[in-house]
């Protein structure tokens, strides 16, 4: 029996969602696989795998933010302009993150990419420097 | 008669004199036997007893030089021993002088290497102290620096100005 890699199911979930395929015929395919395969724990990386193919192909991309405090729609707008410019994908979704401890700035991340334009991030590179 | 005659000498010549010729006589005589027993039985034995004795003595005597004469050569022999002894302990005490001397020279070089070692060593661990404690100086200060920074940007950081902030990072990321 072939072995399905995480991988191979990310490739198939991104080409399914090209071909139009409905979304939870997909899902129900992958978890069909999961099973089979004894691996359901690995649905978070799978599901990491299927957004790194998706901005692979330029297709979407999702972009993880985290900021200490809470931005507005505009600033959200332009977060969306900058993924879409970067990773080329022609649909961006974002998930946002408080954390104080950052101090002030935003880290951004996605499948591929990421960036980390915090003050908490500045402050540790001088300690760094020192 | 002769008895008769021998009175009448007597009384008339020699015992004029007082002298007894009878008695002389037989005095001489027994003299003379008894002499000549001695001679015969009692003189050998004594001058045997006397040579003995003697040649005892010239043997003790020549012993007496023997062990005067070893005694002198051991005097000697001893003197000369105890000149070499003394040549000996005088060579023997001059070797160990030098040999102390020689000591005592290498202990003092001994001394000042490890003297010079133990204050190079202490030199080391003297530097090797200061650099970590310049590492925990430096690494002290820049968390104190990192903390106060970040005290002053907490309580000046608002949330308009970490919107500018953002702003401006995705502009100089773009």
């Amino acid at each position: 029996m072939q072995t399905l890699s995480r991988r191979s199911l990310a490739r198939y979930a991104a080409n399914s969602m090209v071909a139009g395929v409905p979304s939870a015929e997909i899902a129900r395919h992958l978890g069909a696989a999961l099973i089979e395969t004894k691996k359901t724990k690995q649905l978070a990386q799978l599901i990491e795998d299927i957004a790194y193919e998706l901005e692979e192909r330029k297709l979407a991309a999702h972009a993880q933010i985290t900021t200490a405090h809470v931005i507005d729609e505009q600033i959200r707008k332009q977060i969306e302009n900058f993924i879409a410019k970067q990773t080329g994908a022609k649909q961006v979704t974002l998930s946002e993150n408080l954390e104080p401890a950052l101090i002030g700035g935003i880290h951004i991340e996605t499948a591929k990419l990421s960036w980390d334009e915090t003050i908490r991030r500045k402050l540790t590179d001088i300690g760094g420097a020192f | 008669m002769l008895n008769v005659q021998f009175a009448e000498a007597s009384s008339s010549g020699i015992s004029s004199l007082g002298l007894n010729l009878k008695g002389f006589l037989f005095n001489l005589i027994t003299l003379l036997i008894v002499f000549l027993i001695l001679r015969r039985y009692v003189w050998p034995k004594i001058v045997i007893t006397l040579e003995a004795r003697r040649m005892m003595t010239e043997q003790s005597i020549a012993q007496a030089r023997q062990v005067e004469e070893a005694l002198a050569k051991a005097e000697v022999r001893a003197e000369e021993l105890l000149a070499n002894a003394r040549v000996e302990a005088d060579k023997a005490m001059a070797d160990a002088k030098v040999r102390v001397e020689q000591l005592i020279a290498s202990g003092e070089k001994a001394a000042d290497e490890r003297g010079t070692r133990i204050i190079q060593e202490a030199e080391g661990r003297l530097a090797q102290e200061r650099e970590r404690l310049h590492s925990e100086l430096k690494g002290e200060l820049s968390a104190l620096v990192v903390a106060t920074t970040e005290k002053v940007l907490r309580k000046k950081l608002n949330e308009s100005e970490d919107r500018n902030l953002i702003e401006e990072s995705l502009k100089e990321l773009a």
